[in-house]
C-alpha cells in the first residue's frame, strides 16, 4: 500500500503539473478567430509554395511584358465578366439603387466598353462596387467565424466560404464552356487566373516587406480588410477594435488572480 | 446763444462719445466673451487634422524629392516629422500589449527604439516615388476614449485610391497619431498579433533579430 502511495503521488504531480504545462500555453495560443491554425498553416504553406514556383513567376512575366493599358483591359473583361455576382448581392443586401445602377453598368460594359474591355460605365457616373455573398451575410447579421484558409484559393472564413461557390455560378466565364469549345475556354481561363495573381502583388509586395509571420499578417490583414468592405468603407466608430482598449481588458484579467 | 449752444453741443458730444466708447468696450468683451470659448474649441478641433497634414506633407515631399534624397535622406526628412506627430512610445507599448509588463526596462528601451527605427524606415521605404499622387482629407470624427479619427485617402494617378484612417489621441504633447489604418487594416492590431506569437513562440531576442531584418528591408528597392 504504502509502496504504490508513495509511487501514485509522484505520478499524479507529474500527470498535474505537465498537464498544467501542456494546455496552458495551449490556451493562450489558440485564438478563438482561428481554432483551426494547424490544418490552415499547413494550407497557407502548400499554396504560398505553389504560389512562389508557378504563380508568381508567371505574373511577373506578365507585369513586365504585357503594357499597362491591355492589363487593365484584361482586368476589366474578367471584372465584367464576374460582375453579375456584384449584382445579386446589391440586391440580396436591399440596396436596390445601387442594383440597378450595377445592372446598368454592365449592360454599358457588356455593349460601348466591347465586351467589358473598357470601363465606359465609369466615368458616365456608373463606379465599380465591390459586393459578395460573404458581404452579405455579413450584413444579414452572420458573424465571422472561424478563419479559414482555403487551398489555392486563399483566405476566407467560415462566412466567406459560401461565397466561393457564389461567385463560381455567377460568373459568366462558368458558362463559357457551355457556348465556347475547350481551346478557347481554357486559355481564357488560364488568363483569368494570372489576371488575378498579377493584381494581388501589390498586397504580396507588402506581405513580404513587412510580415513578421506571414500567415498571422495575411489572416489579420485579411479579417480586417472584410469588415472594412462590409461597411463600404465607412466602418462606424463602435466598431474600430481599440488595440488600447483590448489591453486594459487583458490586463485586469491577468491581475484579478493575483488580488 | 450760440456759445452756449456750441457748448452744450460739444458736452453732448463728448457724452456720446463716452457712451460710444463704453458700448464699443462692452461689445468688444461680449465678443470675447462670445469668441474665446468657441475658437479654443475650433482650435481644439482642427488640431488633428493638422498633426496629420504635417505628416502628409512630409510624405509628398519625401516622394517627390525621393530619388535625390535616396533612403538615408529621406529617413533623415521623415524621422523628426514621425517623432513629432506620432505617439511612438505608447504605440510601441500597445503593440506588445501584455508583454510589455514582462520586459524589464533595458528591454523596452531596445524594443522602443528599434520599432522607432522600423516605422521611419517603413515611411522612408514606401514613399520613395511621386507620380502625381496627393492626399485629400475626408473627414474627422470622434472615437471611443476621447480618440479621434481623421480620415484620408491617397489619390494615385492610375488604380484605386488608398484608404489612410489615422487614428489620434491627446497625451502630454498634444495630438499625436497612435494607429493607422489602410483601407481598414490597422497596422497596430496586425503587429500586435505578430509580436505577441513571436514572443511566446521564439522569445524576445528573436523578435528584436526580426524586426532588425525588417528594417534593412526597408532600405532595399
Amino acid at each position: 500500500m504504502t509502496h504504490s502511495r508513495t509511487t501514485a503521488l509522484p505520478l499524479v504531480c507529474a500527470l498535474l503539473f505537465t498537464g498544467c504545462a501542456t494546455t496552458h500555453p495551449n490556451e493562450a495560443s489558440i485564438d478563438p478567430v482561428d481554432p483551426n491554425e494547424e490544418t490552415n498553416r499547413k494550407f497557407y504553406n502548400f499554396t504560398d509554395v505553389i504560389d512562389r514556383n508557378v504563380l508568381a513567376p508567371v505574373a511577373d512575366v506578365y507585369i513586365k511584358y504585357v503594357p499597362d493599358p491591355m492589363q487593365r483591359s484584361i482586368g476589366n473583361f474578367y471584372d465584367n465578366l464576374a460582375y453579375p455576382n456584384v449584382i445579386l448581392n446589391d440586391f440580396l443586401q436591399g440596396k436596390v439603387r445601387q442594383g440597378f445602377q450595377d445592372s446598368l453598368r454592365f449592360v454599358v460594359n457588356s455593349t460601348v466598353g466591347l465586351g467589358g474591355l473598357f470601363d465606359m460605365a465609369a466615368p458616365m457616373g456608373l463606379p465599380q462596387h465591390d459586393e459578395d455573398f460573404g458581404q452579405t451575410l455579413g450584413v444579414w447579421g452572420v458573424n465571422t467565424g472561424s478563419y479559414l484558409f482555403v487551398p489555392l484559393i486563399g483566405p476566407s472564413t467560415y462566412r466567406d466560404a459560401p461565397g466561393i461557390p457564389v461567385s463560381v455560378f455567377s460568373n459568366l466565364l462558368f458558362y463559357a464552356g457551355t457556348v465556347a469549345s475547350t481551346a478557347i475556354v481554357g486559355p481564357v481561363t488560364v488568363l483569368s487566373i494570372i489576371d488575378k495573381r498579377a493584381r494581388l502583388s501589390g498586397p504580396m509586395r507588402v506581405r513580404d516587406q513587412a510580415a513578421l509571420d506571414p500567415y498571422l499578417f495575411v489572416r489579420e490583414g485579411f479579417l480586417q480588410q472584410r469588415k472594412h468592405l462590409i461597411y463600404d468603407g465607412d466602418p462606424p466608430p463602435e466598431t474600430y477594435d481599440d488595440p488600447l482598449f483590448d489591453d486594459t481588458v487583458r490586463n485586469e484579467a491577468v491581475a484579478e488572480p493575483l488580488r | 446763444m450760440a456759445v452756449s449752444a456750441l457748448a452744450i453741443k460739444a458736452v453732448n458730444m463728448k457724452v456720446l462719445r463716452a457712451i460710444k466708447s463704453v458700448l464699443q468696450l462692452q461689445i468688444a468683451v461680449v465678443m470675447l466673451l462670445i469668441m474665446s470659448p468657441s475658437s479654443a474649441e475650433t482650435q481644439d478641433a482642427a488640431e488633428p487634422q493638422q498633426v496629420v497634414n504635417r505628416l502628409h506633407e512630409a510624405l509628398i515631399k519625401a516622394m517627390r524629392e525621393g530619388a535625390k534624397l535616396g533612403y538615408q535622406g529621406r529617413y533623415e526628412l521623415l524621422a523628426p516629422v514621425v517623432d513629432q506627430t506620432h505617439d511612438l512610445d505608447f504605440i510601441a507599448r500597445t503593440a506588445l500589449g501584455a508583454n510589455w509588463s514582462q520586459l524589464d526596462a533595458k528591454q523596452q528601451r531596445t524594443f522602443t527604439e528599434v520599432f522607432r527605427k522600423l516605422s521611419i524606415g517603413t515611411y522612408a521605404g514606401w514613399f520613395k516615388s511621386h507620380e502625381g499622387e496627393r492626399f485629400e482629407f475626408l473627414e474627422q470624427q470622434s472615437m471611443p476614449r476621447d480618440q479621434v479619427m481623421v480620415r484620408t485617402r491617397l489619390v494615385q494617378s492610375s488604380g484605386e485610391p488608398v484608404r489612410f484612417d489615422y487614428i489620434l489621441r491627446k497625451g502630454n504633447d498634444g495630438w499625436r497619431i497612435v494607429n493607422v489604418l489602410a483601407d481598414g487594416v490597422s497596422d497596430l492590431a496586425l503587429k500586435r498579433v505578430e509580436y505577441r506569437a513571436i514572443l511566446q513562440r521564439d522569445g524576445f531576442p528573436t523578435l528584436i533579430d526580426m524586426l532588425k531584418k525588417k528594417i534593412l528591408l526597408t532600405e532595399q528597392d
